[in-house]
């Protein structure tokens, strides 16, 4: 009895616990709190932090990678293998010893095993100089790969961040840019953030793909973020999704005071004339502009601006109810789960607790802070040259694209310089402008950078 | 005389200028990034107002015009049924029922016509009473 206790316990997860694991844990503590009991983003904050904690937990056919080929994680040199052809591997055994020889200096060396099974063939050899995803070995077993190895293809294969474009589409009323366009230059201006961070990030010694991802936080756009990091910087996307997503739903924090500073009380008291109505073909015809626009000036955010405008096309159309209550409710719900779990997931203790981490979180609240900024000095930029109908500059804080947080933000900061004055609907334009003008800039970074 | 501060001090090391020769480039990338957006959103701007101007132009507005059929059918869900007494034309009167009918049915509903209860009718008074009654019933 006592030995089948013994034996019992040895098959127990309590041995495999690392001590980064239980700092893990305190995080996702951390964040289930602000969730939970402060109610920031839970929608997403949530599905992230118990991503996490199951990330962090001794699992088994959770999170272990299918048998088959195995892929050279960055460009590299295959100095050692650890293993020879028929070894038993299980997961987490060292396979072989890499030499990066891209600009990434904090690629780990050691290729370690996420599957189980019987090495088969050994494609690289030793000394062989092998280019990201390239396959260097081949693992078989029988057995799958676990439920969220199959979930998190969604992020891998760019999937999810588009789908939750078309709920965003479907859920968002550009109408109150199209009654007053000019709004649309505030979004750009919010973008101010993400190209001075990823000159921060660069002086911190980021090269330039992860600099283009840690400044695309400022864009206060996940899905953005996500697609981006998942293109330039694969390593980084746990740390900068959850700065995206903790940032976003600190916006009503983290704005205001920015926006008081840069404004006076007589800006602040500015009110805007009401807004024209706009017609259905007009709202139909923007949606099939801004796509082909975009899409022609930036073909590498293709994917995000025609799912975005596909779920707008379809709300406004008046045509496609079933299929528009599918994107604004179950579609995007299902996917934020499969999304939130999946980012969670990469949340690894020892992916996770290193200084860049600290670093990403840092420059996150630069970023966001500048953009915030942008737009609120475009604004008052703009106001020098309109002579009647001015623009009340906390309008322009809303370009950064966390929608609609960021325009009920510029609405309650109108409201305490002047109750009667109702900034919502005014400060809708800028703040869906941002969601165009932060997948143009992930477009820009990934036509440029990708493959660098 | 000779200067206070030797010229060669502007000049920096070799490795500083490599460095700031690259983020310069990095500047001017960033730069570049945001006349893209700025030129991407600016040439919506411009589409979006075209786009307006011509809609304009061919309907009088943005928004289009209802139709003649439409029209007409708000003018007769509006206006006071061909049948109804003078003594209840008052608007008051009518919208005091709009929203009884309104309370009652749940929905869009159409008055057809109001006829007036005779005066010696006590049909509405009874009901009220006996609503009353109701909820003071002994069980």
């Amino acid at each position: 009895m006592y030995d089948n206790l013994v034996n019992f316990l040895h098959l127990t997860g309590f041995g495999l616990v690392t001590w980064q694991m239980g700092v893990m844990w305190l995080v996702v503590l951390v964040l289930l709190y602000l969730a939970v009991f402060k109610g920031f983003e839970p929608l997403l904050l949530v599905p992230i932090a118990f991503g996490a904690l199951i990330a962090n937990l001794p699992t088994q056919g959770v999170v272990n990678q299918a048998p088959g080929p195995i892929l050279a994680p960055y460009d590299a040199r295959v100095v050692t293998w650890h293993v020879k052809l028929g070894d038993e591997i299980t997961e987490g055994m060292l396979l072989a010893t890499l030499a990066p020889t891209g600009s990434s200096t904090r690629d780990n060396p050691e290729l370690r095993a996420n599957s189980h099974g019987r090495m088969i063939a050994l494609t690289a050899r030793e000394g062989a100089v092998v280019m990201g995803g390239q396959q260097l070995a081949e693992v078989y077993s029988h057995e799958p790969g676990g439920f969220f190895y199959y979930i998190s293809k969604g992020i891998y294969w760019e999937l999810f961040p588009p789908l939750i474009f078309l709920g965003v589409g479907a859920l968002t009323d550009f109408g109150p840019l199209i009654a007053r366009p000019m709004t649309i230059l505030l979004g750009g201006a919010a973008q101010l953030g993400v190209g001075v961070t990823f000159l921060g990030a660069i002086l911190l010694g980021f090269n330039s793909g992860e600099a283009a991802s840690i400044g695309i936080i400022g864009g206060a756009d996940g899905p953005t973020a996500i697609f981006t990091s998942n293109k330039l910087a694969p390593h980084l996307l746990s740390a900068i999704a959850v700065a995206a997503y903790s940032y976003m739903s600190l916006v009503p924090l983290i704005q205001p005071p920015i926006m008081r500073l840069l404004t006076t009380k007589k800006e602040r008291l500015i009110r805007m004339k009401s807004l024209r109505p706009v017609g259905k073909t007009e709202r139909l015809l923007f949606a099939i502009l801004v796509t082909v626009v975009c899409i022609l000036l930036v073909p590498a955010a293709s994917a995000l601006i025609a799912m975005l405008m596909l779920g707008n096309f379809l709300r406004e159309c008046g045509v496609t109810d079933r299929l528009v209550k599918a994107s604004q409710n179950e579609i995007i719900n299902i996917v934020t789960i499969f999304l939130g779990t999946s980012v969670g997931m990469t949340m690894t203790g020892d992916a996770f607790l290193r200084a860049e981490t600290l670093k990403i979180i840092a420059l996150g609240v630069v970023a966001f802070g500048i953009s915030t900024a942008g737009g609120v000095l475009m604004a008052k930029l703009m106001n020098v040259f309109l002579r009647e109908d001015k623009i009340n500059p906390l309008i322009g804080s809303a370009g950064v694209s966390a929608v609609p947080m960021a325009a009920r933000v510029s609405h309650v900061e109108g409201q305490k310089a002047d109750p009667g004055n109702y900034l919502l609907m005014h400060a809708m334009g800028p703040n869906v402008a941002g969601v165009i003008g932060t997948a143009v800039v992930a477009g820009y970074y990934i036509a440029t950078l990708s493959g660098k | 005389m000779p200067p206070l501060i030797h010229p060669s001090l502007f000049v920096p090391p070799l490795a500083v200028t490599e460095l700031s020769k690259d983020f310069l480039d990095q500047v001017a990338f960033q730069a570049t990034g945001i006349l893209i957006v700025l030129g991407t959103l600016s040439g919506i701007w411009i589409a979006v107002v075209a786009l307006g101007k011509v809609l304009r132009l061919f309907s009088g507005s943005g928004v289009k015009a209802p139709s003649q059929a439409q029209a007409d059918r708000a003018a007769s869900m509006g206006a006071l049924p061909e049948a109804t007494p003078p003594e209840v034309a008052d608007p008051r009167v009518i919208a005091a029922i709009s929203a009884a009918i309104h309370t009652a049915l749940r929905g869009r509903a159409r008055i057809v016509s109001i006829v007036p209860q005779a005066a010696h009718s006590q049909v509405w008074s009874h009901e009220g009473r006996r609503d009353i009654y109701q909820s003071h019933r002994v069980r």
